[in-house]
């Protein structure tokens, strides 16, 4: 792994300004998904706005965390950026170059420099497979390494990520989540990707492993200059591994910003309402703030908003959220929301 | 749920818990656990899921199961409420005195009484939990009509009542709807509200805001005690969230390999943990006020398998401050500090942890 290739030489701000096209460049990605509605006499159809207008860069060696709650489009984000969700439209760009409408063997060179870890250790690896073969496959596939030189690739990557190799020829079944999770973390580092898309990757781990992960995680990075897209809901694991941090409400991000910036001062009023609903694992602490609590449920992405989509729960809206939609303004540290920032109307 | 035949030889508790166990306060307790132990039958040999824990619970407080999966949490209250399918499941000894009268040793009939009325539990998938082929009305107004002998009239007006009280807009007409009709943080709420008809006075509510997001989690949480307040019922709240239990619990046991490891008031638990787990816990938790990019201090290694026995301390593998007598001797709970702040309390309960060692705070 070539690490002295892929130290950190861009992690400041949002890299939108370098002159360099920044590692991963997302733009006015949109995912909808059509779907019937109405009875059988009488069908309408119907749009779900999963993703609906999302931009983000992520520069080499740097962690975007994404939080938001379900139903917000942060996972189908990340599937849409390796295409494993169709765009509905919207530019995804590795290193300048436009990665969307690719067929799967054009994409195959972009799959090395972008991978994937998923949520469910138990789901996302193949139980037939000895844990050998499952960190060796992308060996195979992006022709890399065989025969011996796979076999030592493989030893080399699982001692990389704290299992044992002596468990080489053991199946995913005998080991635990956390264990599970590694394997699926030295799989992605196995074509030494520039960039891996991280779904959750801790949410379904008990607290003492998940801290083992996060802490493998950042280990990983930064002996090996990896980038991170984190997806979690979880905001307090984000704002410990995140360089930069968007909020996603419905299909949108409502705010990003530099993880110490949009923590320790929240522009938007969602994000407000969300860092304070996060419980607080100290009693004192518990007892004296105040929490912002939101009316209302997140509302249904199949309903289509003219103005601002978190208008109905905001505790501060105003008669232009209604009728006007606030886009994201092109700063480190910005908000789409009329009052507390000055967004472009999208 | 009758205990297996000859397993009352080995109820009572050593003498150390025994002495410090109680919390000192003048009311009975609610419900009163001594030495439960349960097991399952498996592929890999006999599962000591419930390796013989004690706790009680008083009128009007929040007691919180904290642990990780695996931990015995959840099977100490199936247990308890007769819920535990047996075969492969099986309550090796112990007792569960609700209201003086032993749970374990109650027929399916007798335990049907208790269900629902007196005890009731919500879960943490709402889905699961309600039937998807009946109406909210029809799931709401069976268990009124059945414990509380309400007409169908009297039992349909009280689930009006109730879908109000926990925050449901146009109850008349959500009456009518199917589960599948209402959101997770909804369908919760219906589940509190079913849970809570019958007025019972204790309510067990495993992982109640794990599925949900944390905007809906604040709201249930708010609820529950809310209620809690109201009506004075006691909660026995499971759930591996530290931060939903320094948010609303009286007395904190934490469980480990099916035993509880550390029992405390709130405040003290998290001021002063005394046993390396719980230490190791709050070490693990990334946090608000915590310097971003710090290593979290992971506990190393996982928990034991427990279809082998355990000898010595069960956490010794995984503990920074272990002794040679750890992997001997297997330790109950002690005394370890008395209760700070007493006096504003409902329950006192003594600092308890189940350590050879004193674990600096």
């Amino acid at each position: 792994m070539n690490a002295a290739q892929t130290t950190h030489t861009s992690t400041e701000g949002s890299g939108s300004t370098t002159a360099e096209p920044p590692l991963l460049r997302v733009n006015d990605l949109k995912v909808h998904f059509p779907f019937r509605r109405g009875s059988l006499f009488n069908p309408e159809q119907g749009l779900i706005r999963a993703v609906d207008g999302v931009s983000f860069d992520i520069a080499k060696g740097e962690t975007l965390g994404l939080v938001g709650e379900s139903g917000c489009g942060k996972s189908t984000t990340a599937r849409a950026i390796i295409n494993l969700v169709h765009p509905t439209s919207g530019d995804v760009q590795v290193d300048g170059k436009s990665i969307a409408g690719l067929s799967d063997k054009e994409m195959l060179p972009y799959r090395r420099r972008v991978q994937m870890v998923f949520q469910d250790p138990f789901a996302s690896l193949n139980p037939r497979m000895t844990v050998g073969g499952i960190i060796g496959e992308p060996l195979t596939v992006h022709k890399l390494a065989s025969g011996k030189d796979r076999q030592l690739e493989v030893l080399r990557l699982m001692e990389l990520v704290g299992l044992n190799p002596r468990f080489l020829n053991r199946y995913p079944h005998e080991f635990s989540g956390g264990q599970r999770q590694r394997i699926g973390i030295a799989r992605a580092l196995a074509v030494q990707p520039d960039l891996i898309l991280c779904d959750e990757p801790v949410s379904a781990l008990d607290v003492s492993i998940q801290a083992q992960i996060i802490n493998l995680m950042m280990d990983l990075q930064q002996r090996l200059g990896v980038a991170y897209l984190f997806i979690a809901h979880d905001l307090a694991v984000v704002r410990h591994i995140a360089t930069r941090v968007g909020v996603m409400y419905l299909g949108r991000i409502a705010e990003l910003g530099t993880a110490e910036e949009l923590y320790a001062d929240p522009k938007h009023p969602y994000t407000e309402a969300l860092l304070s609903a996060v419980p607080v694992p100290d009693p004192t602490i518990a007892a004296n703030r105040r929490r912002i609590v939101l009316q209302g449920e997140v509302p249904s992405p199949d309903k289509h908003y003219p103005g601002c989509s978190f208008a109905d729960r905001c505790p501060i809206v105003v008669d232009r959220c209604r009728t006007d939609r606030p886009g994201l303004p092109d700063r480190s540290h910005a908000a789409a929301c009329w009052e507390r920032d000055d967004p472009p109307e999208v | 749920m009758t205990p297996a035949p000859g397993s009352q030889a080995h109820s009572s508790m050593t003498a150390t818990e025994n002495a410090t166990d109680a919390p000192r306060q003048g009311s009975q307790p609610l419900l009163q656990v001594s030495n439960l132990k349960v097991s399952f039958k498996t592929d890999e040999g006999q599962v000591q899921a419930v390796r013989g824990i004690s706790f009680d619970v008083r009128e009007g407080e929040t007691v919180a199961i904290v642990g990780e999966s695996g931990s015995g949490k959840s099977v100490t209250n199936l247990a308890m409420m007769g819920l535990i399918p047996q075969p492969p499941g099986r309550v090796d000894s112990g007792t569960a005195l609700f209201q003086g009268r032993d749970l374990l040793k109650m027929s399916d009939r007798e335990l049907q009484t208790i269900r629902g009325r007196h005890v009731s539990m919500i879960f943490q998938d709402p889905m699961t939990a309600l039937n998807p082929l009946m109406t909210i009305e029809q799931q709401m107004t069976e268990m009124t009509r059945l414990h509380l002998s309400l007409t169908k009239k009297e039992a349909a007006a009280r689930a009006v009542d109730m879908l109000g009280l926990v925050g449901i807009t146009s109850p008349e007409k959500r009456l009518r709807d199917y589960p599948h009709q209402f959101s997770g943080g909804m369908r919760q709420r219906v589940m509190i509200a079913m849970a809570l008809s019958c007025e019972p006075e204790l309510l067990i509510a495993d992982e109640p805001t794990t599925a949900l997001d944390v905007t809906i989690q604040a709201q249930i949480m708010d609820l529950l005690a809310d209620l809690q307040e109201r009506k004075g019922t006691a909660i026995v709240l499971i759930t591996h969230d530290l931060g939903v239990v320094a948010g609303v619990a009286d007395r904190v046991l934490v469980m480990y390999a099916g035993r509880i490891v550390e029992k405390a008031n709130v405040n003290d638990l998290f001021a002063s943990p005394r046993h390396p787990y719980t230490l190791g816990l709050l070490g693990s938790l990334p946090r608000f006020d915590t310097d971003r990019h710090e290593k979290l201090l992971a506990i190393p290694g996982g928990p034991p398998d427990m279809s082998e026995p355990i000898l010595g301390c069960s956490f010794s593998p995984r503990c920074d401050f272990v002794q040679p007598v750890c992997h001997r001797e297997d330790p109950t709970l002690q005394l370890k500090a008395e209760p700070t702040g007493a006096a504003n309390l409902p329950v006192v309960q003594p600092h308890l942890a189940a350590c050879h060692v004193e674990v600096p705070t």
